[in-house]
């Protein structure tokens, strides 16, 4: 009893600013002061990538850096949460989405430069099973399609709320008049990179996934022709806040080369300069 | 390869936000369940459930509203911009008070019970003898509940170490300022590198299970210190 007297008198009133002041002392870096001018030439580049580009960009990076000596740092996550961040203030410099909506929205918001918001690759979506290995296993479009439609089996695609490669999947299941028949089947991966690995571990015998990752692990699906859903632009923009706009502007413009494209080409993506040179072309 | 010192890194920043949490948890949670555990008021089982959140909440909970608290936009993100020159959100500083708040029940409730445990005579008696408050609990309260002290800390470093869905929320997954074990582990699994995703996740699997072994070996030695104190007394 005479203790907590004690211990609530007026004594102990600035314990909690000590508190305060030591945390703040203790966690934010000492470097505060110099930050304005060695920011720029200190901290790398930092790049937030949707996931499913992540393994192809860590594939480009290295050659960037030798030609142009910036050093890069890589955040992946999925589009969604890193366009929270970001809205939220996130320190990042660029950001390369898997779709065109959320650099939009952030060029819209103010928190994206405008002119800096360019297609940098399209995507493309195919079915998939893990026990495809050889050529004559792989079954045709419309042989899917009628396993589809009678079979009981479950369907693996990304969750289309939230994945742009979801919600492809999903346009591409109505168009060919699947949905109702799948619906109540579907297991949905938060993103395209758990859709992958559910087909790969063979979880699910059955899914729709990026091409990009099928190339990236040799393996090959039934691609699901463009026409059948709207075309998945991963689009990138140019964050506001950023101190490192000249050097984002480089990476920008490095991933929409001509020989980074060839090699996307490559890589199970599509790309946006051979598009264009055909409509210049004609 | 360049991944292996990018794990290193993750595993310093790891030790470090653990470190530094479980320094202010004790800070905070030893006059917190002192208070508790002399507290008459029936809002007691109030401040009680507060304290014990964490532990039903989803870390999605407070991870949106810290997220909201933070960001340069609101108002506590903005004081403390002015006052450290920093922004909150995304920061060392933001993942601390993340882990502060996720763990402190681990902290608060086993002092919480060592102190409720406490002899009000011992105190009394030393009160007497002209010892202040903070000579009293340096003197008498410390030795007699270090076992719980030990425990509360490691619970609360332990529990940090593990925690991933608040530090996903308000980390930004940042190289060396809030790129964590566990964070570090999910991009792997996210980028299918398996080697060394399984290298992170059995690491962490071994080093909980010897640290949990450590706590529960101090916590079995208590009830002999204390009856050899209370048989010392009589």
């Amino acid at each position: 009893m005479v203790l907590s007297k004690v211990f609530s008198c007026r004594k102990y009133k600035a314990y909690p600013t000590l508190i305060l002041l030591f945390f703040i002392a203790f966690t934010t870096p000492i470097q505060a002061k110099n930050t304005e001018l060695d920011n720029t030439s200190q901290r790398p580049l930092r790049v937030a990538v949707a996931t499913n580009f992540s393994l192809t960009l860590k594939t480009l990076l290295p050659t960037f850096s030798q030609q142009t000596g910036i050093k890069v740092e890589v955040i992946s996550g999925s589009t969604g949460s890193l366009f929270q961040q970001l809205v939220h203030g996130a320190p990042f410099d660029i950001f390369l989405a898997a779709d065109e909506i959320r650099p939009s929205h952030l060029v819209a918001q103010g928190f994206a430069l405008k002119e800096s918001q360019k297609t940098y690759t399209i995507g493309e979506i195919a079915f998939w099973s893990a026990d495809w290995k050889n050529a004559t296993s792989k079954p045709s479009f419309a042989e899917i399609k009628q396993l589809l439609l009678n079979g009981q089996q479950k369907i693996a695609i990304a969750n289309p709320k939230l994945a742009p490669y979801g919600k492809a999947a999903k346009a591409a299941l109505i168009q060919q008049g699947l949905w109702q028949a799948v619906n109540n089947r579907l297991i949905t991966g938060i993103n395209i990179g758990q859709t992958f690995q559910q087909v790969r571990s063979r979880a699910v015998s059955l899914g729709i996934v990026a091409n990009s990752q099928l190339s990236q692990h040799n393996e090959a699906g039934v691609i699901i022709p463009q026409h059948l859903y709207p075309e998945i632009k991963q689009q990138l923009v140019i964050i506001k806040a950023s101190k490192q706009q000249t050097r984002a502007q480089q990476l920008s413009n490095y991933l929409l080369s001509d020989g980074v494209q060839h090699q996307l080409n490559q890589q199970g993506y599509r790309t946006t300069t051979v598009q264009l040179l055909k409509v210049t072309e004609q | 390869m360049d991944d292996f010192s990018n794990d290193s890194l993750a595993l310093i920043t790891t030790l470090k936000m653990a470190g530094v949490t479980t320094l202010f948890l004790l800070l905070i949670g030893t006059p917190l369940a002192w208070a508790l555990a002399k507290m008459k008021s029936r809002f007691k089982v109030v401040v009680e459930a507060i304290v014990a959140l964490p532990l039903v909440l989803p870390p999605t909970v407070l991870g949106f509203y810290l997220l909201l608290a933070f960001s340069p936009q609101s108002l506590p993100g903005k004081l403390w911009q002015q006052a450290t020159g920093q922004q909150l959100a995304f920061s060392f500083s933001a993942i601390v008070i993340g882990s502060i708040l996720y763990s402190l029940p681990f902290v608060v409730q086993p002092l919480q019970r060592a102190f409720e445990q406490l002899g009000e005579d011992i105190l009394e008696a030393g009160a007497v003898l002209g010892a202040g408050p903070i000579d009293r609990f340096i003197h008498l309260v410390l030795p007699m509940t270090k076992a719980s002290f030990i425990t509360a800390a490691s619970l609360g470093f332990a529990h940090t170490v593990g925690e991933f869905g608040v530090v996903l929320m308000i980390g930004g997954n940042i190289p060396g300022e809030t790129r964590v074990l566990s964070i570090a582990l999910f991009d792997h699994v996210e980028a299918f590198n398996y080697g060394q995703a399984h290298l992170l996740a059995a690491g962490l699997i071994i080093a909980s299970l010897i640290l949990l072994s450590l706590i529960y070996l101090i916590n079995h030695q208590p009830a002999a210190n204390k009856s050899s104190l209370r048989g010392n007394k009589q």
